[in-house]
């Protein structure tokens, strides 16, 4: 094996001789060319450039020669006689030799650089296992001594080499090569059954320290990073692959120690990063220690010192780090990323006691770490990159992990009120370090250990029924802590030199959620509504909008919850006094509603608005306390009652949405009277209760109609409102009629009305009333046409469904002479208006025309077929008779049109279907009137202008 | 006066109402009922101005009553004897109503359940259960009232209305389908067209010398088998929920419920107090159980 071994060195060897005689050919071969393309021009940077690459080793020549030629060009164009042949085959020479220099570049690092450490690793690695292996022939002190004779002759080849400037990087990877090969022929010493020759632990630990120390002058000496760095990994590597691996790593300690050492003291960050990774690594790769070392804390202990190692050392660049970034930045991420995460690999093994310890310790140590990473920080950090100030020299990361793995402590050790009170100590200790240090890094820290807590509270609040009594007072399990996060959160919003709005938004979310979930359901909305309350005073006071903003929030949340539970009936345990609750909740709503609109410190928009809508939810809160409190039938009062106050209070205080909700109240009363009031039972003195409650309603909206219309100056939608009153009060009255006196017998009190309308509406020329009169006939012929001459069970029999009949018919007759002849209105703008004065425009014309066609239906009804002919034509002959001295052309029309019904009818009816006498009769009667009506016509037609 | 005093005077006129209602004794209900009886009002009337322009004449209702009255004699048989003894007390009834001239005609059939009907033209139908659920003639004589009123109101025949006048110029399946259409508006009043014939049934009893109140004894009895489901509600929203639950199992209802028929039917008599005084009137217990009408013999009571 170590012959193959060293006829494999050898061979690379003589590979790259033969390398470096072919580059040294073409250098050469370069040197002579330019020699005589240049041979006239003194001091020629091509001569410079000859001597330079000759002399220098490839690696240090590769860098200068770009330049160089660089700067070779502008020196050859500036030749004052140069011709242009020969400068173009100048051009084409330096293009060939950029290219040939390139190749030798490539050719000179592979062979020269690569090919030496490759070497020099594959021979520690054969000395290794050289040392290790069992040969008979050979025993401990040889195989020592040939790993001891190996590692001299490579430090002492390397050593001559490195004096000689051609060879400088081949003996340089020879001393590293020959160091890591001497540290573990040092350690096998010891450490290797096989090649044991020192038996006691303690010099052999003197001999690695020793041997590591040559390594450490060693590199002081040389300085090169590159070399050292080869040699260390030969150390690690020859360890990794050991196969008596128990104290591997532990032998990596010192290694990863001398290493560190170098790091610090020669700047060599790469080299730091890469011991991080090898001693992890080796700890990782290596075998299972023996039995008796297989415990956490001996694993730990070795991770702790690793990590110290590499802690120590970052925290020395924390002192020292220019603003560059650099590759040892990323030292303290690989150092904690492997500490944790082998850590965390091997604990699934122990006890839980035993992990929460070195978790606890592992969070004391980063407390620390940060701590000393915030004191060895320069100011100007606070300017430098986010990368900066996590990882290289600053304490984000730092302390950031040392919250997490706080927090995975007190999760893993605590649970339910104590785990939230732990946590909720641990963000209050960061965020008030945060204040105290002025590190926003520190706050926001502490508001994200907060969510912790704040998620378990939130988990508790939906999972828990645990109750607790305090004071005799019987509370959620979670409400202390909950108090505390609350107050914790006022204090820190308090403390927060910008105001973060941030806990006071939490502080107040939580308080809410605490009432929420200590009060009953129906005592919820009004605690929402008097917490919001307090935080609008609080805004007020102290003029923040955030405090206010919080209680606009949770009050309309309180009104609604408070209103939707009340009125739909959605609390899990009804509310025992819901007047107390909804009055005390009425109560602060209008206290609120009074001081905005008293109250001048608020913005003048923010006050209406608020305002308006507190008043809306008072409103809204009363009316329904109006529901609980009052009997069922007087509910319809008491809300109009509520919307007259609120009307007349937006009058008072000239605020128009004040009056909107008293409007809407009120329309709420209407509604209400269909539901409550229209078809109920009971009387008082002989009164019927549906009486009594809806003619206050009917009153209150022709109060509002009157009150509106001594407004002199209404906007447009109050204008509609008066309307709407007007026309609604009707409405409510044709309908109550119907109720109070029954489908069929209402038919006269809508007559009445009729007229009524009609009157009034003449005397105060009001359009509305005399259209709604017009469509209050409309409905008594529709109604009478249809069932009023059928009156069911009338023990009045059929006296009572004449007068009813005549009734409607008299008063469709008297409308005809109240009704105006024109118009009496001034042409209106609005559309409604102009379908209104439509309707009168035919009101003259139609109403005599539908009194006759009841009149002539009734006649049908009471007269036996065998009269009636007789009974239409008198009824025809009458009308026209009186429409002559009434001038009422379209009565004496209607008058005609019953005649030529009957004329119609004797025909086609009488004359084949009636018996003698009768049919005689119509013939006689109508024929007389005929002639009678004939001869009226004939006397008056002279003044039937007059008439018409 | 000023808008002050309008104020006062209707305030105080909310207060003294307010006041008179608690002085008094209150039912408190909460139903959609009133909105329902606008609707069917509305429905009615519109549907009643069709269907009194196009009156089907008495001889073409007869007809039609008879052609139905043979198919249901022929599914369900006929007591003759029981029938007989009904038509008796019946003749009794028909004088007092409009349309005398029907020909009226009475059958008890067999049939499990109690129950009573009638067809176009005067055909009016009587189960043995029915007449057996009947305490007296007076009651018996109610039911009858009942059924005769839906005829002398053109209940019946308006179900058939649009196409037996159709018919007449040779659209009777368009007739048809306009009676069809007709259906679903008057699920929503024929509730009111069993109170209407209530009420004619009260009045036509006492005319005829029976006890009007035994139409309500009647009733009491058939609400003792239904069960209350109206319920008041405890808050706002629910009482408007339930009235609206309520609102549409009336609307779907084909009869109003019998307690409420009671007290109608109460209502009115007691409306009619003056007029049914010193009056006479039958119960005729006995003469159920015997099977002679009062009109042949009055057993002492």
């Amino acid at each position: 094996m170590t012959f193959l071994l060293i006829v494999l060195l050898a061979a690379f060897v003589l590979w790259t001789n033969s390398q470096l005689r072919a580059l040294r050919r073409r250098l050469d071969e370069i040197e002579s060319t330019f020699s005589g393309d240049f041979a006239r021009s003194p001091g020629s940077s091509a001569a410079a450039l000859s001597a330079s690459a000759v002399d220098e080793p490839a690696e240090a020549r590769a860098r200068p020669e770009e330049p160089t030629v660089r700067e070779l060009t502008p020196a050859v164009e500036s030749l004052p006689d140069a011709n242009p042949a020969r400068l173009s085959g100048l051009r084409e020479g330096l293009a060939w030799l950029r290219r040939a220099a390139s190749d030798t570049d490539w050719e000179s690092i592979v062979g020269a650089n690569w090919l030496n450490k490759l070497g020099v690793l594959v021979l520690v690695i054969g000395i290794a296992l050289f040392l290790g292996y069992s040969l008979t022939r050979i025993g401990a002190m040889g195989r020592v001594g040939v790993g001891l004779v190996a590692s001299l002759a490579m430090l002492a080849g390397g050593q001559i080499l490195d004096g000689r400037d051609r060879y400088r990087i081949f003996g340089r990877g020879l001393l590293g090569g020959g160091w890591a090969a001497l540290y573990f022929t040092a350690y096998a010493a010891h450490g290797l059954a096989a090649a044991r020759v020192i038996e006691s632990p303690f010099v052999a630990s003197a001999l690695l320290l020793a041997v590591a120390a040559g390594m450490i002058v060693h590199s002081l000496r040389y300085r090169s990073e590159v070399a050292t760095a080869l040699a260390y990994f030969v150390a690690f590597f020859a360890l990794d692959i050991s196969e008596v691996t128990g104290f591997a790593p532990v032998a990596a300690v010192p290694l990863a120690a001398s290493m560190v050492v170098l790091a610090r003291r020669l700047r060599w960050e790469f080299i730091a990063v890469a011991g991080l990774i090898a001693t992890y690594a080796t700890y990782l790769i290596a075998p299972a220690p023996p039995p008796e070392l297989r415990s956490l804390l001996y694993g730990q202990a070795l991770l702790s010192v690793y990590w110290l190692m590499f802690e120590a050392i970052d925290l020395d660049r924390a002192r020292t780090r220019g603003e560059k970034a650099s590759i040892a930045d990323g030292m303290f991420p690989l150092n904690a990323i492997a500490f944790l995460g082998i850590s965390m690999f091997q604990w699934g093994q122990y006890s839980a006691h035993a992990v929460d310890a070195i978790l606890t310790c592992s969070a004391v140590a980063y407390f620390a770490g940060a701590f000393l990473r915030a004191m060895l920080a320069r100011r100007s950090e606070a300017s430098a990159k986010l990368t900066v100030r996590s990882f290289a020299a600053g304490y984000y990361a730092s302390v950031t992990i040392a919250a997490v793995l706080s927090v995975a402590v007190l999760c893993r050790r605590l649970g339910g009120s104590r785990l939230e009170l732990a946590l909720l100590i641990e963000g209050e200790m960061l965020t008030l370090a945060g204040f105290v240090f002025e590190e926003s890094y520190l706050r926001s820290l502490g508001a994200s250990v907060f969510v912790v807590p704040m998620l378990l509270l939130f988990d508790d609040a939906i999972g828990s029924s645990e109750k607790i009594a305090i004071a005799g007072i019987s509370l959620r399990d979670w409400t202390p802590v909950g108090s505390l996060a609350v107050a914790l959160f006022y204090l820190n919003r308090a403390l927060s030199p910008r105001r973060s709005t941030l806990y006071g938004y939490g502080a107040s979310a939580l308080a809410a959620v605490l009432l929420m979930a200590n009060l009953p359901d129906y005592l919820l909305g009004l605690g929402w509504i008097a917490f919001a309350a307090l935080l609008f005073e609080l805004g007020a006071a102290t003029d923040s909008i955030e405090f206010r903003l919080q209680a606009y929030v949770i009050g309309t949340a309180g009104g609604g919850f408070l209103l939707i539970g009340h009125a739909a009936g959605l609390f899990g345990s009804p509310d025992p006094r819901p007047e107390l609750t909804l009055a005390l909740a009425g109560l602060l709503l209008w206290g609120a509603v009074v001081q905005l609109r008293l109250g001048t410190r608020l913005a003048c928009g923010e006050s209406i608005a608020v305002s308006m809508l507190a008043s809306a939810f008072a409103a809204a809160v009363v009316a329904t306390l109006i529901w609980y409190a009052a009997p069922g039938p007087l509910v319809a009062v008491g809300w109009m009652l509520l919307g007259l106050a609120l009307i007349e209070s937006g009058f008072l205080t000239d605020w128009a949405a004040l009056r909107a909700e008293g409007y809407a109240v009120l329309a709420l009363a209407c509604g209400r009277l269909f539901l409550a009031n229209l078809t109920i039972g009971g009387e008082t003195i002989g009164i019927s209760h549906r009486l009594l409650t809806v003619t206050p309603v009917i009153a209150a909206l022709y109060y509002l109609y009157d009150r509106l219309g001594r407004t002199a100056s209404l906007e447009r939608w109050e204008r509609a409102v008066r309307r709407a009153s007007l026309w609604t009060g009707a409405l409510l009255i044709v309908i109550l009629m119907r109720f109070e006196l029954g489908r069929v017998m209402a038919v006269d009190g809508w007559a009445g009305l009729m007229l009524v309308l009609l009157i009034i509406g003449r005397r105060r020329n009001d359009l509305d009333l005399r259209v709604q009169s017009y469509l209050a006939a409309i409905l008594c012929f529709a109604r009478s046409w249809s069932s009023n001459f059928y009156i069911p069970g009338s023990f009045g029999g059929r006296e009572a469904r004449l007068i009813t009949g005549a009734i409607v018919i008299g008063v469709l007759y008297a409308c005809v002479f109240v009704a105006p002849r024109q118009s009496e209105t001034a042409p209106a703008p609005s559309r409604l208006e102009r379908w209104e004065l439509r309707i009168e425009s035919y009101a003259r014309e139609a109403l005599p025309i539908i009194a006759t066609l009841l009149l002539a239906l009734l006649l049908y009804y009471e007269v036996s077929g065998t009269m009636l002919t007789v009974a239409w034509a008198v009824a025809g002959g009458v009308i026209i008779a009186a429409g002559f001295p009434l001038r009422e052309r379209y009565l004496r029309l209607s008058g005609l049109a019953l005649l030529a019904v009957c004329i119609f009818k004797v025909f086609a009816y009488d004359l084949s279907q009636l018996q003698a006498l009768p049919r005689i009769l119509s013939f006689i009667v109508l024929g007389a009137l005929l002639l009678g009506v004939s001869l009226a016509y004939t006397r008056l037609r002279g003044r039937l202008d007059r008439y018409l | 006066m000023t808008a002050r005093t309008n104020l006062i005077v209707v305030v105080g006129f909310a207060l003294a109402c307010s006041g008179l209602v608690l002085m008094g004794h209150m039912e408190p209900q909460a139903s959609w009922a009133s909105l329902l009886a606008i609707w069917n009002d509305v429905i009615r009337d519109a549907d009643d101005f069709g269907l009194q322009l196009t009156t089907v004449p008495d001889r073409d209702e007869v007809a039609l009553g008879d052609s139905l009255a043979s198919k249901i004699d022929q599914q369900w048989p006929n007591d003759a004897d029981a029938s007989r003894y009904v038509s008796e007390v019946a003749a009794a009834l028909t004088p007092h109503v409009e349309r005398r001239s029907l020909p009226w005609h009475f059958h008890v059939v067999r049939w499990p359940q109690a129950n009573a009907f009638a067809l176009p033209g005067g055909q009016i139908y009587l189960t043995e259960q029915m007449l057996s659920f009947t305490h007296s003639e007076a009651e018996l004589a109610f039911v009858l009232a009942h059924e005769i009123a839906h005829v002398d109101r053109r209940h019946c025949i308006r179900r058939y209305q649009y196409e037996v006048e159709m018919n007449r110029i040779g659209l009777g399946t368009a007739g048809g389908a306009a009676d069809l259409a007709r259906i679903p508006m008057e699920i929503g009043y024929s509730k009111y067209q069993e109170m209407d014939a209530d009420a004619e049934a009260a009045r036509i009893t006492a005319d005829a010398g029976y006890d009007p109140h035994a139409g309500v004894s009647l009733m009491l009895r058939l609400a003792a088998g239904e069960k209350a489901l109206r319920k008041a509600g405890d808050t706002p929203g629910g009482e408007a929920g339930d009235a609206t639950v309520e609102a549409l199992r009336d609307y779907l209802a084909s009869h109003p419920a019998s307690a409420e028929r009671a007290a109608a039917v109460r209502e009115q008599l007691a409306a009619a107090q003056r007029r049914l005084a010193g009056g006479t009137y039958a119960s005729g217990e006995e003469n159920l159980k015997r099977r002679i009408p009062v009109a042949r013999r009055r057993f002492p009571r």
